[in-house]
């Protein structure tokens, strides 16, 4: 006992006052994140800065998304059995490593730290690789095979513990007993190693459960987890739905660990701990095992989509109306879904590219032509919509649904009108001034502040970032995430923001009011495309032509409160929404507005400029 | 019945057991004795089937069992140890072996109680190995052998992790329970006293090979080599050469010592170099002349120690070598004070004591 050993002495070292207090000062450090984000889970407010009383709205609503359940089902299902596999493994490793020697027995023993020490991000992309190579279909069972390899590791060595303090002669006894060596595996070594054994299943729980980056690169259709949709929903700023989630996740792993430690230190396990244990891993791997046979169908649709970027209601219609099995993904941007396509593997039949994206796509042949004809309900999409600059053969996209980038302020500290790129010039607002964290969307606003429209000339580049530069000191960040955040709490009373970031917050506090700049905005049009291998792509174009349904668009932009190209949903949309001009913007020409284009080549000219401007 | 037949086990270059033979007759308590490394674990654990033969055959009851698993062995083990199963209780221990077996619920009880009661452990059934004293332990360890009856029962020095007074009340029990029992105990201890106490016939090891083989009396008084007159008890060692030597008597000539007489002996052949050995409990102390059926040599007492039951004393003889002597104490009473450090002694023994060992 190590507190046996230490006496207290009259040189007073450990005793020292500032020791205690940087020790515990550290550990605060640590937990008060923990302890504000779970406080915060109960907040009724939206906004995660601001007080407004205890509520468990966003639990109420955290447990009636399926979306969550969902991905709380293919945690667990890819936990669970990634920990039974990499148990089972670690196992029969330690034993041999414990047991036998053998050539290659040191080797074997560091390969197995290779792992513990990789970081995460080289492990993913280096099973990525090899899932490619060998042509396994990304899915859960690839997510299930890279768990297994960074919590086998773990798992082996912590089972080892257990072997290694288990005399040999144990075994011994067992067969000069008369029992085979599979009777002494089961009647004397495991029951011995157990608590390592159940701790080692913990802890490979706990780390599949929490995994995010290998996940990120392994998963395919249909293995979202939980981590991966919690980082999808950071997309809409940190709400305290967000807190819930990540307090539920908290208590969950704490109880987990806790309960390796306990078993760690107990030589011998009670019955009744052994028997609960038993029944609850039953009952969840019953449940897993049972549940896809509930929703077997042979047809099946992978959608690769923003979270809350579609109305779940719509998928759930759809397939009760068709028995196709629908299963939907979340991407957080353009690069990832081109990231993935790139890939070769991912299996999606509908993504939602940004028209800049759509050319990029195009030109790599990653995208498959739609077939219009058997898309009756086409005909419902504003012509001007139809075979835009991005593509003109139209071919490509359906487009889905549109927005810009206009700005947001808060009226309490900001005379109106705000109707000019102008103010986010303003000296009176040094400080309080939030740009995009997007250099297309910010020398956009600079080439409009200079007055001509933003194309491949070097020289009006270079004039837009040298007002970018002035600009700058006036400016609090560059951000993309945390806008809503940021002007809720008042650090930001002027920002520029997407339509639909604005519609929120001016739907949640009056004070909050849309500038919309009379040199013009910059649009984007979100498309639905179907890649190039999509596995079901007679499925995509039935979906699309469901969502093109005029009471479907209109049903869809309740929800998701951006406007789509669809005249004859209009007639059945609220008139307060139709004439929320953050929803509708008023566009007099639809052939005049500015959208983002891919630049080509001009591409580096124009990251240099944005470099040039970052670091300045 | 056990045979070991030119039973060798190598480790690369070590020869841990080297050309053994060895027969073993049924009900015999045989014990194999021999300094730590010697190798008898490692013939015991080629009979239980833990360790691989490098040469030569086993047989038991005339079945070469050489390359049988060891759960296939008709043979029980009591590890040094104890090796109990430390999930099991004393009860769950001590049935293993018949549950393996699958044996009717019924006779499993009735052995168990049976070898229970045998082994004192009546009253511990439910204890857990790890609250259980020492000397328990080892009860449940032979308990757990006993009980399936097995033709040999091999026991690695049962009693070496014991205390002294613990070990030698087991060791008691020990012999009355293989008379009991009948079964053949193969035992192995480096402790030369557990050898003479216990065996019916001890094999005294060295480096893998068996030195001598016999009964505890014949090793001791008529140890074959000088390792085991050595190892066995004391021994008093003289270089010597045989000046003469005729049916029932051997005239040796120890340099600058004297001449001594060995009698009770077959005819040597005379000029030969031998050992010549006594034991220290043998010799003793006189200011007396020897009688006629002694021998006599001088010396000075150079270390005198009080054992309680005994007194130790090293004389040293002509030429710096020593010897040991024991006396006992009820025997020394009045002369313990007549002899000290420093004074010139006449040692004395009996012509018939003593030991020719040829090398
Ligand atoms: N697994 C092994 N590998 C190498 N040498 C061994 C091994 N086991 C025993 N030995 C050697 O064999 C010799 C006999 O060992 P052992 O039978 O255990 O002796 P004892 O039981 O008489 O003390 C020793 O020299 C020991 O070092
Ligand atoms: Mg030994």
């Amino acid at each position: 006992m190590a507190g046996n050993l230490s006496r207290n002495n009259d040189l007073g070292i450990g005793q020292s006052k500032w020791l205690k207090f940087i020790t515990w000062f550290g550990i605060a450090f640590l937990l008060l994140p923990l302890i504000i984000l779970i406080v915060y889970s109960f907040n009724e407010s939206r906004t995660v800065t601001r007080w407004e009383g205890f509520s468990f709205r966003w639990y109420k609503a955290l447990f009636s998304d399926v979306s969550i359940w969902l991905a709380i089902k293919n945690s667990l299902t890819i936990a669970i059995v990634s920990t039974l596999v990499s148990v089972s493994l670690g196992t029969m490793a330690a034993m041999l490593i414990a047991r036998y020697s053998f050539k290659g027995k040191k080797l074997l023993q560091n390969i197995l730290y290779i792992p513990v020490i990789l970081p995460d991000i080289i492990f993913g992309v280096a099973l990525l690789s090899l899932f490619i190579l060998i042509k396994f279909p990304l899915g859960i069972i690839s997510v299930i095979c890279a768990h297994v390899t960074f919590s086998f590791p773990f798992a082996t060595m912590v089972i080892m513990g257990k072997v290694i303090n288990l005399p040999e002669s144990l075994s011994e006894a067992s067969l000069d007993l008369g029992a085979s060596r599979w009777q002494t595996f089961v009647k004397v070594i495991l029951p011995n190693i157990a608590p390592g054994v159940i701790s080692g299943a913990l802890f490979a729980f706990s780390m599949s459960i929490d995994d995010f980056v290998i996940t990120f690169f392994t998963a395919g259709v249909g293995a979202s987890t939980l981590p991966l949709k919690i980082y999808s929903l950071i997309k809409h700023g940190i709400t305290p739905s967000l807190n819930a989630i990540s307090t539920i996740l908290i208590v969950f792993t704490v109880v987990v660990l806790l309960m390796a430690n306990f078993l760690q230190k107990t030589k011998k396990i009670s019955r009744s701990f052994k028997i609960a244990l038993g029944t609850f891993f039953l009952i969840i791997v019953g449940l897993l095992v049972v549940s896809p046979f509930f929703t077997k169908s042979s047809e099946r649709l992978n959608i690769y989509n923003y979270s809350n970027y579609l109305d779940p209601e719509l998928i759930k219609k759809f397939s009760n109306e068709t028995g196709i099995k629908v299963t939907l993904d979340y991407v957080n941007d353009n690069d990832e879904m081109l990231a993935k396509l790139q890939m070769g593997v991912a299996g999606y039949d509908i993504i939602f590219p940004t028209a800049f994206m759509v050319e990029i796509m195009k030109k790599q042949n990653l995208l498959a032509p739609i077939c219009i004809d058997s898309i009756p309900n086409y005909k419902y999409i504003t012509p001007g919509f139809r075979k835009m600059s991005f593509d003109t053969t139209g071919r490509y996209y359906v487009p889905y649904a549109y927005g810009y980038t206009g700005m947001v302020y808060n009226s309490n500290y900001i005379e109106g009108p705000v109707d000019s790129w102008d103010i986010l010039w303003d000296e009176r607002y040094k400080g309080k001034i939030m740009m995009i964290n997007e250099m297309r969307e910010v020398f956009f606003v600079a080439s409009k502040r200079l007055g001509f429209k933003m194309d491949t000339s070097l020289s009006k580049l270079n004039m837009a970032r040298d007002i970018l530069i002035e600009q700058k000191p006036l400016l609090k960040k560059y951000e993309s995430n945390a806008i809503g955040d940021l002007m809720a709490s008042e650090e930001v009373w002027i920002a520029q923001d997407w339509s639909g970031s604005i519609t929120r917050l001016t739907s949640s506090d009056p004070k909050f009011k849309l500038g919309y700049p009379k040199e013009g905005v910059l649009f984007f049009i979100d498309n639905m495309c179907i890649p190039a291998n999509a596995p079901n792509k007679g499925n995509a174009e039935r979906f699309i032509n469901f969502l093109l349904d005029p009471a479907h668009s209109a049903q869809n932009i309740n929800c998701i409160m951006y406007a789509m190209p669809n005249d004859s949903a209009k007639k059945l949309i609220p008139a307060e929404i139709l004439n929320n001009p953050t929803v509708f913007p008023k566009i007099k020409n639809f052939d005049s507005i500015e959208i983002a284009r891919d630049f080509g080549e001009f591409n580096r000219e124009l990251t240099r400029a944005w470099m040039e401007v970052k670091v300045h | 019945m056990l045979e070991l037949k030119n039973l060798s086990k190598f480790y690369g270059n070590v020869k841990a057991v080297n050309q053994v033979n060895l027969t073993i007759s049924k009900g015999e308590f045989f014990c194999l004795l021999g300094p730590s490394g010697c190798g008898k674990t490692t013939i015991l654990r080629m009979v239980a089937g833990f360790e691989k033969v490098t040469e030569g055959n086993i047989y038991l009851e005339g079945k070469d069992i050489t390359n049988d698993a060891p759960n296939n062995r008709d043979v029980n083990t009591v590890f040094q140890n104890y090796a109990l199963f430390p999930n099991l209780s004393v009860w769950e221990n001590i049935a293993y072996g018949l549950k393996i077996r699958k044996i009717t619920k019924d006779e499993c009880n009735r052995r168990v109680e049976d070898v229970v009661r045998l082994t004192g452990l009546s009253g511990f059934e439910k204890r857990m190995p790890s609250k259980l004293s020492g000397g328990q332990q080892q009860r449940v360890a032979l308990a757990r052998a006993l009980v399936n009856r097995p033709s040999i029962l091999l026991l690695d020095e049962p009693l070496s992790a014991l205390d002294k007074k613990i070990a030698e009340q087991t060791r008691n029990e020990l012999s009355e329970l293989q008379r009991k029992v009948g079964i053949t105990f193969i035992f192995v201890t480096h402790n030369q006293t557990e050898a003479l106490a216990l065996a019916d016939r001890i094999a005294v090891m060295k480096d893998g090979i068996i030195e001598h083989c016999d009964q505890p009396k014949e090793i001791y008084e008529k140890p074959r080599t000088h390792f085991v007159a050595d190892f066995i008890g004391s021994m008093n060692f003289f270089e010597c050469t045989i000046k003469a030597s005729e049916d029932k008597a051997t005239l040796l000539e120890i340099p600058e010592i004297g001449d001594v007489i060995l009698t009770g002996q077959n005819k040597q052949e005379a000029g030969k170099t031998v050992q010549f050995c006594v034991r220290p409990e043998r010799m003793k102390i006189s200011m007396l002349q020897p009688a006629e059926y002694e021998n006599c040599i001088k010396g000075v007492i150079r270390q005198k120690t009080y054992l309680g039951e005994i007194t130790k004393f090293v004389v040293e003889l002509a030429g710096n070598r020593q010897i040991s002597i024991m006396a006992q104490n009820y025997l020394l009473k009045l002369s313990n004070e007549f002899y000290d450090i420093g004074e010139e002694v006449n040692i004395i023994w009996s012509k018939t004591s003593g030991e020719i060992i040829h090398v």
